[in-house]
């Protein structure tokens, strides 16, 4: 079920109020109606699937439980090992599974042996990647000592499956999230109003920009051989705005749904497109993924302590593998490693954390060498988005080739619902937008607050794409 | 619990009264702005007086170059065939045509497979969407099942977003021109070849469309006159679905006049400006002749 359809429409509030009216003064219930109703979100994509969601929670519930009973610490080791071994696997067979038969007859046959290519036709169960790394979490801190492990199933299940959540993050650890099962739900109408905000600024962010910016995206990629420079640059920028707005928008909805709910999930993206460097880039955009790998990968190999070769290495592979969890392709790997080039000379002269608060603070305009700073950190994703976007390699490298070699400035018309100039204008008002509310996480506060509502409602309705109904791009993840 | 739900309904307020108001904006625009293209210009001509209409798909587009029928029989005639059109778009814009306060002798209707489609093309839908205060189109849009009796205001234009969008809604405002000639009714197709897209239907189905274009007709004293387009040999089914028309309508039978021709065809359904210029000829010639056939269904 997507966020932005109409059978959405009907599921959020039936849930909102059986949870809040029918089943609101047992804890257990409105728990029991939480996994129901996340069971049931999912299976309106595909209900094969489910039995997948279910195996791992119940692997994971009883391996947490084991590794805190075991006293032995080998033991302990063993039963977390077979955990990673067991979700990882479900991982690497769904996900990989052809990439690594693909690249492993690329390599064999590029070094003159002949092999033939045999892959099965594998569906990516939608949201794996997510739930995965979620239980993998779970039974990570309940091995650190850091989580009593759940005892009770139906709460775990529904904290596996938590339907805002399940499908494209924010990729919610146990510590947070499932302390919150347990806890008695009393209603907060603050909590709710923000989520209601949440929702509509998260909408906003999908249907309008993410949904506008497709058309033009999928023109110029797929065409990139005919588009002169101007083309391809837009091409590229919008497509950072696509992204952008279809992941965060997601996840905007995401949290303001949990927040209707009475569930507070942490935040998975502040405005990343205002970083003045990419660290700060990386503390901004999909937060909860980059704290996953910082917390379970990168401190694990050794972090930012030891040797410069060593914290090298850990950039290296923690933004490689990052790029890997987007995609078995290796264009997302490439991503990565562009990503980790960017960030060594930061690292390299200690200014990684240079920019920990938010860019001009309390003032209006930005200095003008924050303003650069900004522009060439967007430059440098953009030039990483290509790779994201392009079907492999090569593609990537040509397109940015044409960009300089193809020098054209005229506007090439594309039979869209949009012209580039009202494209470009609705991008202008959505950076405003976000620029002028960049210390708070949506727009609607202040005297101004229902002006900005209204307006954006009116957008919603006369700029949002309804006839080409695009899915999240996260989905595939 | 009560601030959230007043919370929610301001916005439920602001979303629905937004939705009537641009409703109500964006029809009253569309059905008094400038014309920008053939599908507007149809539904919208008004006051004007042709000898011959002549209805049909893109075959009908293509296939009548109206100036030279108007050369060889001296009679003014409107080519309203569209591509992808089907007989539901061709009652739209007769009934439009009519309610305009046009005035018409003779209608021609090409039939093709279109016959079988039951439901508006996506294009033309959508130009008739701002047209659904008018009672006729409305109840026939129900009734073929494109739209349903309750309708939330607005949500027909959000869904039709790229012909009826803000885009659309804009240049209508401000009297942009469209740069396409649309008033150069005859749209060649230029090029040679026999390609297939696909196959006939192997029989006729009956089509409501139709039955109410012949009682408008009749009601208007409107001669209908029925008649099949060229094809080429290979496509499939042809003969069979020709033969089924013959048990339902009186036509002239031009759909295999051109088998020994086909440098007359752009594709093995359509023919370019060569073929297209001599079927006008035979057809304005049989028409002088009276050899075309005067029917009723």
């Amino acid at each position: 079920m997507l966020f932005n359809s109409i059978e959405f429409l009907i599921f959020l509030p039936l849930c909102f109020i059986l949870y809040w009216f029918v089943v609101n003064r047992n804890l257990k219930l409105q728990n029991a109606l939480i996994l129901v109703a996340s069971y049931f979100f999912y299976g309106w994509w595909d209900y094969r699937f489910l039995g997948l969601i279910a195996f791992s929670t119940i692997i994971d519930y009883s391996l947490g439980i084991a590794i805190n009973k075991s006293e032995i610490k080998s033991s302990k080791k063993w039963l977390l090992f077979i955990s990673l071994v067991v979700n990882l696997s479900l991982l690497g067979f769904f996900k990989y599974f052809n990439f690594f038969i693909d690249s492993w007859i690329d390599a064999f046959n590029s070094l003159g042996y002949e092999m033939q290519a045999s892959t099965l036709n594998i569906i990516l169960p939608v949201g794996i990647s997510f739930y995965t790394f979620q239980t993998l979490s779970y039974t990570i801190d309940v091995y650190r000592e850091k989580l009593e492990p759940s005892k009770n199933l139906i709460n775990f299940a529904a904290y596996v499956a938590f339907f805002p959540q399940l499908v494209a993050g924010p990729i919610e650890r146990a510590t947070n999230l499932l302390p919150q099962f347990s806890k008695k739900r009393i209603f907060n109408e603050e909590q709710a109003i923000s989520g209601i905000n949440l929702i509509l600024w998260g909408l906003f962010q999908k249907v309008v920009i993410a949904d506008s910016c497709a058309p033009y995206v999928n023109s110029i990629f797929d065409t990139y051989e005919s588009m002169n420079s101007l083309s391809l640059i837009l091409g590229a920028v919008y497509f950072a705005f696509q992204i952008y707005g279809d992941f965060a928008g997601y996840s905007n909805i995401a949290i303001g749904t949990a927040r209707l709910l009475g569930f507070d999930l942490m935040r998975n993206f502040n405005y990343p497109y205002f970083s003045r460097d990419m660290a700060e880039f990386w503390r901004r955009w999909h937060i909860s993924l980059s704290t996953w790998f910082r917390d379970y990968l990168y401190i694990p190999l050794g972090g930012s302590r030891g040797s410069k070769w060593m914290q090298l290495r850990n950039v290296f592979i923690i933004f490689m593998v990052s790029g890997l969890w987007h995609g078995a392709n290796w264009t997302f790997v490439f991503w990565g490693f562009l990503h980790a080039l960017f960030f060594i000379p930061i690292l390299l002269l200690d200014k990684n954390r240079n920019n920990l608060d938010q860019v001009a603070q309390g003032k209006i305009l930005p200095s003008l060498k924050e303003f650069f700073q900004m522009t060439v950190t967007f430059l440098l994703a953009c030039i990483a988005w290509v790779f994201f976007r392009a079907s492999n390699i090569a593609e990537a490298f040509q397109y940015l080739k044409n960009i300089i070699t193809d020098t054209g400035f005229k506007i090439q018309y594309l039979n869209i619902e949009r012209y580039n100039i009202e494209m470009l204008l609705i991008l202008f008002i959505f950076i405003m937008y976000e620029w002028f509310h960049r210390e708070e996480e949506h727009p609607f506060n202040g005297r101004l607050k229902w002006l900005k509502i209204g307006t954006v409602i009116l957008m919603l309705l006369t700029l949002g794409v309804y006839s080409n109904h695009q899915d999240f791009i996260y989905f595939q993840f | 619990m009560k601030k959230v739900f007043s919370y929610l309904a301001i916005i439920l307020t602001l979303v629905i009264s937004s939705m009537f108001i641009l409703n109500e904006i964006y029809s009253y625009s569309f059905r008094n702005g400038i014309v920008r293209n053939k599908r507007q210009e149809l539904l919208l001509h008004k006051n004007d007086k042709f000898d011959i209409l002549f209805l049909g798909s893109s075959r009908t587009e293509s296939h009548v170059v109206d100036s030279v029928f108007e050369n060889i029989t001296n009679l003014k005639v409107i080519n309203a065939g569209m591509e992808r059109s089907t007989l539901h778009d061709s009652y739209a814009v007769f009934y439009s045509l009519l309610k305009n306060n046009n005035k018409l002798s003779e209608c021609w209707i090409q039939l093709d497979y279109t016959h079988n489609i039951t439901k508006h093309s996506a294009n033309m839908f959508a130009e008739i969407v701002p047209f659904l205060n008018d009672e006729t189109l409305e109840s026939h849009a129900i009734e073929i099942g494109q739209i349903s009796s309750v309708r939330v205001p607005f949500t027909l234009f959000m869904k039709n977003d790229k012909p009826i969008g803000f885009r659309e809604f804009f240049l209508k405002v401000i009297n942009k021109k469209s740069e396409q000639d649309f008033s150069l009714q005859f749209k060649p197709l230029l090029g040679c070849g026999t390609g297939l897209k696909g196959k006939w239907p192997k029989s006729m189905e009956s089509n409501i469309a139709m039955n109410k274009i012949l009682k408008l007709a009749k009601e208007y004293g409107i001669r209908v006159h029925f008649y099949t387009s060229p094809n080429c040999p290979k496509a499939e089914n042809r003969d069979d679905f020709g033969f089924s028309l013959k048990e339902n309508y009186r036509f002239k039978n031009y759909y295999d006049i051109f088998d020994d021709s086909l440098d007359y065809f752009y594709d093995c359904g359509h023919l370019n400006n060569k073929g297209a210029l001599a079927f006008t000829k035979l057809l304005a010639e049989d028409f002088l002749r009276n050899k075309t056939c005067f029917s009723t269904q």
